[in-house]
């Protein structure tokens, strides 16, 4: 949001933070040891007084915090005319500020109003005090951790390159079905994240939700688990004890186009299938929206529309859910111009259908025709088959072309010299949840830290690979006051 | 033969008073129908529901109370198909919740009918006459509640066609691998195969009602489905062929319905889902739950309606034990699934075992175990397996357990697999709740349409079972009971040991 100059722009309102997801609100950080001397809650309402000066907002607890302490961001909770989005999302922390230290406060005292709040956030859904309690999903969560981001030390990356590949052990990959032959496809279109460059600064989130026509659904939505986001940014905390993690993972996750998709055989209708560059399309005038495919998926990457998302009023909460504005598509009227924002290079989803990643199919085909009309104009039509190629580097995604570390890289797996086809052979690269069988095209390379030495005396996660990373979060410290 | 009683009890009101014919007497068939030694005595106590002016208060009542749930069921469907399947509380992982839950639910209430007039028709289980007809009419009732969820629950509903086979322009068929295609197959087998059954066995009944009516619409309506029906030798022959065959037809789909609603979590891979026993299990857990709502409607149909001399006690009794044996091997599929889950060693299989029984939704896991497994064990005591109070109680205690059945497997595995950060919690909204309340109306008014036109117990089939329809009765020679408006047709004759 900046300073609260950004905060009407409903992507960066959706946009979940990069820590804590949670969208449509700022909140008053703490550390799960202080939420719980203090006796709140998550989404307990609390009073930060400093002096003369005060505010409310509500606490959440986020492990990785130092304890005594509490951070907000500034440029939310507007209360003038802001706009539909702005008005009123989130605490503003502007009281708090004065130019004695524009950034930080000493010296405050934080006291429960008794009033709740409730946070929309897109992950710890039901585990709500998931960093409060230790739980059963807590040390399950920490059990399936080293398989899904699968990290190293440099020191101990020396000894073993291939620890990658002996995070999961299966003997047998055996399918049910005939798998789709793609042999001799022209194209094996394919992606790789890497996890030691990657921030998890979430640019990629936005610049695929203006790439792809993706809709923001406000509030409410998020909270009962229905955002839209084709790629998210998986965030995981490390260690046993929930309130005082070891490390934080990022992990970037679109549709990772298996070529043996899970999906595929569920659906009744064959919405949902292959083309022969081996991707997995949706077919939206096909879905019937039985969303059989997304019990199946197991990355759980597929969005379905539960409502005309598309013609809602883009606001921070829908007055009941029967509410649906059919303002951009009126063919006259003030409005009109909304719906010039979409991408006319992808449809527009109507309700009742699946959506999810196509790794930018558009772009795909764009750079197909491109190079296939340069192909036919230099006489390769005489050949009789297609056999055009695409220079490696042609397509970029969306998700690609945003990501200012540049994790992501795409191209073609037929084409041996292509930097994708380099990286799925490298030692460290792994496909998530490959003991399926579902044979992703999207591959990771597993992260390789070079910690610094603990020096002791902070102790807290040293390892907050983008704490601030998006939107100009100003972290403004109040301290010290807590009361038990 | 048993001790009938050759004349009616005077001061006896018939069919309303509790008699207990539980006990086994060796050497002798028990009696299952009390206190009749006349066919036409049949014949007048099941038709008397049809052909009185009006039904009993309680009729009333239910039928109030149902009919106030279809007016909700239609609000909120027609709230959901015009707004979106937002309104019920879905999210991204849990796809399916209320909707599919119900729909199992259904099918499984649907199993008894079939069981009851197929299988046991095929082993010669006499008994079940008295509950046949109206238990057969209760899985098709079931099975239209059923059919309404997997058509609404679909995100474009005006397209749900396209998971029939039907030629069209787009030259496109469904996509045969699906489990919820071949769902639609076996569900609409089912029905329809359940529904000529039924019908096949109601003509010669609604030839009675025929032929006893005295206005002109019923002789019209009940003459029209009647199909011509005059009891003759030859139709009493073809008639028995079709049922036989028909019979044959419906038990293998007792089997297989379930085992393929089945298939729609256990040939996913999600864990919870993934899983070989649910067949069996489905199938069981289905014939359970069908018998408990069979007990759940006849205590007080026959209490409504004047039928315990027809639905006698040993009835009640022999369904309850099939809820004892049932509800052991539900019992027994849900410690395999645990141990099976551990002995893979797989851990996403065992994180959501573990996570059902002590995760986020742990009591619904519990309500399960505890109304599945735990309460109907109180069936091994005869005493409470005729007590009628007990009996109505503890089967819908089942009813409960088996819906949460559905919805521990449906909910709690999609709810938290593979990665957590995709992990949710489901709320039900105001919508769910009232669609799954409508489909209970729904089923509701159909079936107490169904008691007060229709015969609710098998007339033909009942009198076979009586000692006076085996030729060599010894009251044959000084009393003439056969006199009742059919002949008694036995098909199977009893040929008494």
């Amino acid at each position: 949001m900046l300073d609260g100059r950004f905060a009407n722009i409903g992507w960066m309102q959706e946009l979940p933070d990069p820590v804590t997801k949670i969208t449509w609100d700022n909140a008053l950080l703490l550390s799960p040891t202080t939420a719980n001397r203090l006796g709140v809650k998550q989404g307990a309402m609390v009073k930060v007084t400093a002096g003369d000066r005060s505010m409310q907002a509500a606490v959440f607890a986020v492990p990785g915090m130092a304890d005594d302490t509490a951070a907000i961001a500034l440029g939310n909770g507007r209360k003038e005319v802001a706009g539909t989005i702005a008005t009123d999302a989130g605490f503003d922390a502007y009281p708090m500020r004065t130019t004695a230290a524009m950034g930080m406060l000493r010296g405050a005292s934080v006291q429960a109003t008794g009033d709740t709040y409730t946070f929309a956030h897109t992950q710890d859904h039901g585990s709500i005090d998931a960093a409060l309690i230790p739980s059963v999903p807590h040390n399950s969560v920490q059990e399936r951790l080293p398989t899904l981001v699968r990290e190293t030390t440099l020191e101990s990356y020396r000894h073993h390159p291939d620890f990658a590949e002996h995070a999961v052990h299966v003997p047998h990959r055996l399918s049910l079905w005939q798998e789709g032959n793609l042999d001799g496809a022209q194209f094996r279109w394919a992606m790789s994240v890497d996890l030691t460059t990657c921030t998890g600064c979430q640019s990629c989130v936005t610049a695929c939700q203006a790439e792809n026509n993706i809709p923001i659904v406000g509030k409410d939505q998020v909270k009962r688990g229905r955002e839209m986001f084709w790629i998210r940014v998986d965030r995981y905390f490390r260690g046993a004890d929930p309130a005082k993690p070891d490390g934080f993972a990022v992990q970037p996750l679109t549709c990772v186009q298996c070529e043996n998709a899970p999906c595929e055989q569920v659906c009744p209708v064959a919405a949902t299938v292959h083309d022969s560059d081996g991707l997995n399309n949706m077919v939206y005038n096909r879905c019937i929206g039985t969303r059989y495919c997304s019990n199946n998926c197991p990355y759980k990457v597929r969005r379905f529309n539960f409502f005309d998302y598309q013609r809602r009023d883009p606001i921070r909460e829908q007055q009941g859910p029967m509410q649906v504005k059919p303002e951009y598509y009126v063919e006259t009227g003030p409005d009109e111009w909304l719906r010039m924002q979409f991408n006319p290079e992808v449809t527009v989803r109507m309700r009742g259908v699946m959506e999810k990643c196509s790794f930018c199919v558009q772009r795909i085909a764009q750079a197909k025709i491109k190079y296939k009309n340069e192909w036919a104009k230099a006489g390769g039509t005489a050949s009789g088959k297609p056999n055009y190629s695409i220079p490696d580097g042609a397509v970029v995604t969306a998700c690609q072309q945003a990501c200012p570390a540049q994790a992501i890289v795409f191209g073609d797996l037929n084409d041996p010299t292509s930097k994708v086809s380099k990286l799925h052979a490298a030692r460290v690269s792994y496909g998530l949840l490959e003991e399926l069988n579902t044979k992703p095209r999207l591959k990771y390379m597993a992260r390789v830290r070079n910690p610094g030495v603990d020096h002791g005396a902070g102790g807290h996660g040293h390892d907050h690979g983008s704490g601030d990373g998006h939107g100009g979060h100003a972290n403004n410290g109040t301290q010290n006051g807590a009361q038990a | 033969m048993s001790a009938i009683p050759s004349h009616g009890n005077s001061g006896r009101l018939p069919g309303f008073e509790e008699t207990d014919n539980t006990a086994d007497v060796p050497g002798k068939r028990a009696t299952l129908v009390l206190h009749m030694d006349r066919f036409n005595q049949v014949t007048r106590q099941v038709c008397q529901v049809a052909e009185s002016k009006r039904p009993p208060f309680a009729w009333y009542a239910a039928f109030a109370v149902s009919l106030s749930l279809v007016g909700l069921l239609g609000i909120c469907v027609n709230y959901l198909i015009f707004t979106g399947v937002g309104v019920w509380g879905l999210n991204n992982p849990v796809m399916w919740a209320f909707d599919i839950t119900n729909f199992v639910f259904w099918v499984g209430i649907g199993h008894a009918g079939t069981l009851i007039s197929a299988i046991l028709f095929l082993f010669r289980q006499k008994w079940r006459t008295g509950i046949n007809r109206f238990a057969e009419a209760m899985t098709i009732f079931a099975v239209i509640c059923a059919g309404l969820f997997p058509g609404i629950h679909v995100g474009r509903v005006w397209l749900a066609y396209w998971l029939f086979p039907i030629p069209n322009q787009m030259d496109m068929w469904p996509q045969f691998r699906s489990p919820l295609l071949w769902d639609v197959f076996a569900v609409s087998t089912y029905f329809n195969v359940s529904l000529l059954f039924w019908y096949v066995g109601l003509i010669p009944d609604l030839a009675t009602l025929r032929d006893r009516a005295k206005g002109t619409i019923q002789q019209f309506a009940y003459g029209l489905f009647a199909l011509g029906w005059r009891g003759s030798n030859r139709h009493w022959h073809r008639y028995e062929r079709a049922y036989l065959l028909l019979a044959a037809l419906s038990t293998p789909l007792v089997l297989s319905v379930h085992s393929v609603v089945s298939f729609d979590f256990a040939v996913s891979q999600l864990p919870g889902w993934h899983t070989t026993i649910f067949p069996p299990y489905f199938v069981a857990g289905a014939i359970f739950s069908g018998f408990a709502m069979v007990v759940t409607l006849a205590v007080p149909a026959r209490q409504m309606f004047g039928l315990k001399d027809m639905i006698t006690l040993r009835h009640l009794d022999n369904m309850n034990k099939i809820i004892l044996v049932t509800g052991c091997m539900v019992g027994y599929a849900y410690s395999m699934e645990f141990f099976i889950a551990w002995y893979s060693g797989a851990m996403y299989e065992k994180f959501a075992f573990v996570n059902r029984a002590f995760g986020q939704y742990w009591w619904a896991y519990w309500i399960m175990v505890s109304c599945n497994v735990i309460t109907p064990q109180l069936f091994w005591f005869k005493k409470i397996r005729t007590s009628i109070p007990i009996m109505f109680a503890l089967s819908l205690v089942v009813n409960i357990g088996m819906w949460f059945e559905r919805f521990v497997i449906i909910v709690t595995s999609l709810a938290n697999d593979f990665l957590p950060t995709s992990w949710d919690f489901f709320t039900p909204t105001w919508v769910d709740m009232g669609t799954m309340m409508g489909a209970f109306g729904l089923f509701g008014t159909l079936f107490l349409l169904f008691c007060r036109y229709l015969p609710m117990v098998a007339i033909a089939e009942i009198k076979a079972t009586m000692p006076q329809a085996d030729p060599h009765w010894p009251g044959y020679g000084h009393h003439h009971g056969a006199g009742a408006a059919h002949a008694a047709h036995s098909p199977d004759a009893p040929h008494a040991p």
